[in-house]
């Protein structure tokens, strides 16, 4: 994509990631450091949900911070550098995602959990174990977090990655769809749908503590159905 | 208040995901706001959807520790390093370059004059075959006696067969 001078001067007046980058572009190394330190958590975590697993995101994010070194001689600023670090970010976790699909379909087993995170049992199977035992009793700290990430397991993927840049990233929709490379009306849609089936996965806990909700994982083919598209 | 229709109640939701986003301008977000004091339904909604969004700040924020920052400057000082080398035999190669292209250029210039000479210089059979009378009978011209050499010239002089065609 071409970017306008002006615009470009644009995003390193307000952006000081975005300098930070430029001098990484002039071979500065402190601030590549300095980069690193300031986004490799942020970026582990949102990998994290994405590829199913915490060594998995490590993995993904070197690599990510890799590709951004190499591209560092063709870097103009065309959005806000986190935006163009999630953009990378996005593709190298769907790469692991379709090399991790392709060893699940060589190896052939068949106990192997769909999800692929954090193991274990389902957001529905959770709650009718919890629920058959102490119904009346509060979800633990610990308890509650894993029904939350199971209920973000409910999610498809899109769904899963605009929640994460919206809420741990503070992304506008605009930045988002820049980063997904869809349109901001998309996104609209897409979020709308992901806080839907967050609220319908997470409402027995909110109200009941324990009752189950039947919840089934979204998947992108739904969004499509319902008109989300790029 | 009606039952909304699918249609309906999905461009709300979006509306209301919009609103809790701060995604509206000021006149959106006021007709939603007057929506939701006119109809608790949608107030209702409103609530259990920012509830649940809450929830996931119970996620755990991933803190990498120093040994993955040390792997990855490890990784690119790897990367550096290789960038490095290239740049350094590059002149070498260079230099090789220079050499092959130094050479074909002194051959396409060779080339070049070659031709541009051949085609500059007059043909060299065109003047033999304009001298063909005179060298079909030297040996004639030769033996000629001296009372006849001066006719001859004459007719060398006016014939011209070596100084191209003859002027009018």
């Amino acid at each position: 994509m071409a970017v306008g001078e002006s615009s470009a001067q644009n995003y390193e007046l307000r952006d000081p990631d975005v300098r930070l980058m430029l001098a990484v572009r002039d071979d500065d190394a402190a601030a590549f450091e300095e980069l690193m330190l300031r986004y490799q958590s942020r970026l582990v975590t949102v990998l994290e949900h994405l590829v199913g697993n915490r060594d998995t995101a490590e993995d993904v994010a070197q690599e990510v911070f890799l590709r951004v070194y190499r591209s560092r001689k063709k870097y103009v600023p065309g959005s806000k550098f986190s935006t163009w670090l999630f953009t990378i970010a996005n593709n190298a976790a769907s790469n692991a995602r379709r090399s991790r699909a392709r060893r699940k379909e060589r190896n052939l087993t068949p106990a192997v959990d769909d999800t692929g995170a954090w193991g274990g049992a389902s957001l529905e199977q959770m709650a009718q174990e919890k629920s058959a035992f102490m119904p009346t009793r509060r979800l633990d700290k610990t308890e509650m977090r894993d029904v939350v990430r199971q209920a973000m397991e409910t999610l498809n993927e899109r769904q899963r990655l605009a929640v994460l840049l919206c809420k741990f990233e503070n992304m506008s929709y605009l930045e988002i769809a820049e980063t997904m490379q869809m349109s901001p009306q998309a996104i609209k849609s897409l979020l709308s749908r992901a806080r839907e089936n967050l609220r319908v996965a997470l409402e027995p806990y909110l109200e009941h503590g324990s009752t189950p909700a039947k919840t089934a994982a979204v998947t992108d083919e739904d969004d499509e159905a319902a008109g989300v598209d790029a | 208040m009606s039952v909304p229709s699918e249609a309906d109640r999905t461009e709300m939701l979006e509306r209301l995901t919009a609103y809790l986003d701060g995604e509206l301008d000021a006149a959106d977000a006021s007709e939603v706001e007057r929506r939701l004091s006119a109809e608790p339904t949608w107030a209702a909604e409103l609530q259990r959807l920012q509830r649940a969004w809450d929830l996931l700040d119970r996620l755990p924020r991933a803190e990498v520790g120093a040994n993955f920052t040390h792997t990855t400057v490890e990784m690119i000082a790897v990367e550096a390093e290789a960038e490095l080398v290239a740049v350094q035999h590059r002149p070498a190669r260079r230099r090789g370059l220079d050499w092959v292209l130094l050479l074909g250029g002194a051959v396409a210039a060779a080339g070049a004059g070659f031709i541009v000479i051949d085609k500059l210089r007059p043909p060299r059979d065109e003047e033999l075959f304009r001298a063909l009378p005179v060298l079909r009978n030297l040996d004639l011209y030769a033996r000629t006696e001296t009372g006849e050499s001066a006719e001859f010239v004459k007719l060398l002089r006016d014939e011209r067969p070596l100084s191209g065609p003859k002027k009018p």
